[in-house]
């Protein structure tokens, strides 16, 4: 196990390494001057080229992306052109919605996705289980924003059960956090759920399937005891991995979610910094959400091995 | 027994008798037909999506604008039949693009190997590692918003899920007695790629462009939504919805139906991916056993 978990480690450098360089290629080669987004038109030319020095871009590429990577790998993530505040620091200024909007998500698919496909499982063939399945479909099949615009439109302006957008820190107004994170976490946890019912469903059939829930049946077992005890728990190994796997996929939610709720997270942060060109804070915070999403891969591979004695590294 | 006949039966039917026979076919072909023919034909009815109707502004469904009106009067149907370009460009060209690239790509690093196999396939590593509509807003920060840059930013993000998938088939495909032997007599490999290997992954990519095309008709909504894709005035769906969202309370109609036809497409080649799996999966009962 140690000597896999070091293997999946290094098998991680490569990976960061071509994401960094993407990363840096793509915001670096864009046409125009990035002084100009700074100062402005009426510049001089003599404080553009002092600017230039002063943010590095006077020098060759590789040497420009060797200091980026210098600084990343020490925590400094370099200054937001338009506010000059650390990027590191805007950062983790915006985790804290982000990272509470994605786990109420998770917890709502988990606690919806899990029943929900056990019943459609356990009454297989039936307009129960086409319901559901169907369902999940139609969940798949609407974008984040439109899925939105209709929680929005329902909840916030015909039946004005909560407001339609809007942020309050937990930590000052637990209620009122709560409240307002109800509609965008729904919005980012829909297509997790029918990931989630998908996978149970299909995973709890096949377990229904196999010997040793025939000898359990032989045996004189309750069906109720034979479904949550016997099969469900080997059923929900997949169920695990799969989705922990959407953490990506919810990344991308995350992203339009915000935006539509006027949420302070990493969504945000990112879409903000494109319209406003602040490309260090761009940078910055897709490397965190990249390394995130690929931390979580990795977790999730070695919970997968933890809970499948049957699999050995 | 009477099924394994029916089974046998159906399984030597073309393919596409057998998806024109699935009922989820049934229903994407239509409604993909439809957003095809609104693209083509939108043109030919003129400027009638630009046209304002300034009395009417945001009114809901009506006999004289049959979907409403938005916030400058424009019938909101024009727009929708206007804006299926749009999509259909994203289900086209940019799932083309990347059909085309990331198949070239996947043949080489599966059928080679090697190093060029182990770089090509660190880089896909990399790619697939920033979410969807992360990357894409990165590469749209690169080069500016606009359908052509969407376009190109759906492509560079689909083509690694192309490269990744084709890599994984040629793996499998290339050890099998006809490739060996089409090796042994002497075919180029230029030709024993396009000959030998590639019809076998017809299957293969027809279901997965399908499935690409809903990822990608989505990514490119969900920029044109964020403001980054299409740029007004041209309609988009995403950015149709967008607009509606900020008129939420004056009218429910702008955003509802716009949204109604990106759900009905993307769902349409979500069901079709799955009917054409089916199909293409009776001709091959040894890679589904059990089935």
């Amino acid at each position: 196990m140690i000597g896999y978990l070091v293997r999946r480690l290094a098998q991680l450098i490569p990976v960061l390494f071509v994401v960094s360089v993407v990363l840096f290629l793509l915001l670096r080669l864009l046409p125009g001057d990035p002084t100009t987004e700074i100062l402005g038109q009426e510049a001089s030319a003599a404080d553009r080229a002092a600017l230039r020095a002063d943010l590095g871009l006077d020098t060759p590429l590789w040497r420009q992306f060797l200091d980026w990577i210098g600084g990343v790998l020490t925590g400094d993530l370099g200054r937001s052109w338009l506010t000059d505040e650390p990027v590191a620091g805007v950062i983790v200024d915006r985790l804290p919605a982000t990272v509470e909007l994605g786990l109420i998500a998770l917890l709502l698919a988990v606690l919806i996705g899990i029943p929900a496909g056990v019943l459609a499982a356990v009454r297989r063939r039936t307009a129960t289980d086409s319901a559901l399945t169907g369902l999940g479909v139609l969940a798949l099949s609407t974008p984040h924003f439109y899925l939105a615009a209709l929680l929005i439109l329902v909840f916030a302006i015909w039946l004005r059960v909560v407001p339609p957008s809007g942020y309050v820190p937990f930590t000052e107004d637990p209620a009122g956090n709560l409240v307002r994170m109800v509609l965008p976490a729904i919005t980012v946890g829909s297509t997790v759920v029918a990931v989630v019912l998908r996978q149970t469903r299909g995973s709890l059939l096949a377990a229904l399937g196999e010997d040793y829930i025939r000898t359990a049946e032989a045996t004189g077992l309750r069906r109720r005891r034979i479904v949550t005890v016997y099969a469900l728990r080997n059923a929900l190994v997949p169920v695990v991995t799969v989705t922990a796997l959407q953490i990506g996929a919810l990344m991308s939610a995350t992203v339009v979610t915000e935006t539509i709720f006027t949420l302070p997270g990493m969504g945000t942060l990112i879409v903000n910094g494109i319209f406003s060109r602040d490309l260090p804070v761009v940078q910055g915070a897709v490397l965190v959400v990249v390394t995130f999403v690929l931390l979580v891969n990795l977790v999730t591979d070695l919970v997968y091995a933890w809970l499948d004695p049957r699999i050995t590294y | 027994m009477a099924t394994e006949t029916t089974t046998t039966r159906d399984a030597r039917r073309p393919v596409l008798t057998r998806l024109l026979r699935d009922r989820r076919a049934r229903f994407a072909l239509p409604v993909l037909a439809t957003v095809a023919v609104a693209a083509v034909a939108s043109p030919l009815l003129g400027d009638r999506s630009a046209a304002t109707d300034t009395d009417r502004l945001l009114t809901g469904p009506s006999a004289r604008h049959l979907l409403g009106t938005d916030e400058l009067g424009r019938d909101v149907l024009a727009r929708i039949v206007d804006g299926a370009a749009v999509t259909l460009a994203v289900a086209t060209v940019a799932v083309g693009l990347a059909l085309v690239l990331g198949t070239l790509l996947g043949l080489v690093a599966g059928y080679r190997g090697g190093w060029i196999d182990a770089l090509l396939m660190r880089t896909v590593d990399g790619l697939l590692a920033f979410p969807l509509l992360v990357l894409a807003l990165t590469v749209v920060a690169a080069l500016g918003p606009g359908l052509r840059n969407a376009l190109i930013a759906i492509a560079v993000v689909a083509t690694p899920r192309f490269a990744r998938v084709v890599r994984g088939e040629v793996l499998s495909l290339r050890t099998r007695e006809w490739v060996s032997a089409a090796h042994i007599v002497g075919v180029p490999t230029p030709a024993l790629l396009r000959r030998h290997l590639l019809p076998h992954l017809a299957g293969t990519l027809g279901v997965f462009a399908a499935l690409q095309a809903s990822t990608a008709i989505i990514a490119e909504a969900s920029l044109s939504f964020l403001g980054l894709g299409v740029q007004p005035p041209q309609p988009s769906w995403g950015a149709m919805v967008a607009a509606g969202t900020d008129h939420l309370d004056a009218s429910w109609s702008l955003s509802v139906f716009p949204g109604l036809a990106i759900l009905l497409t993307i769902a349409a080649f979500n069901l079709l991916a799955d009917a054409l799996r089916d199909a293409f999966d009776a001709h091959r009962p040894d890679l589904t056993p059990g089935r």
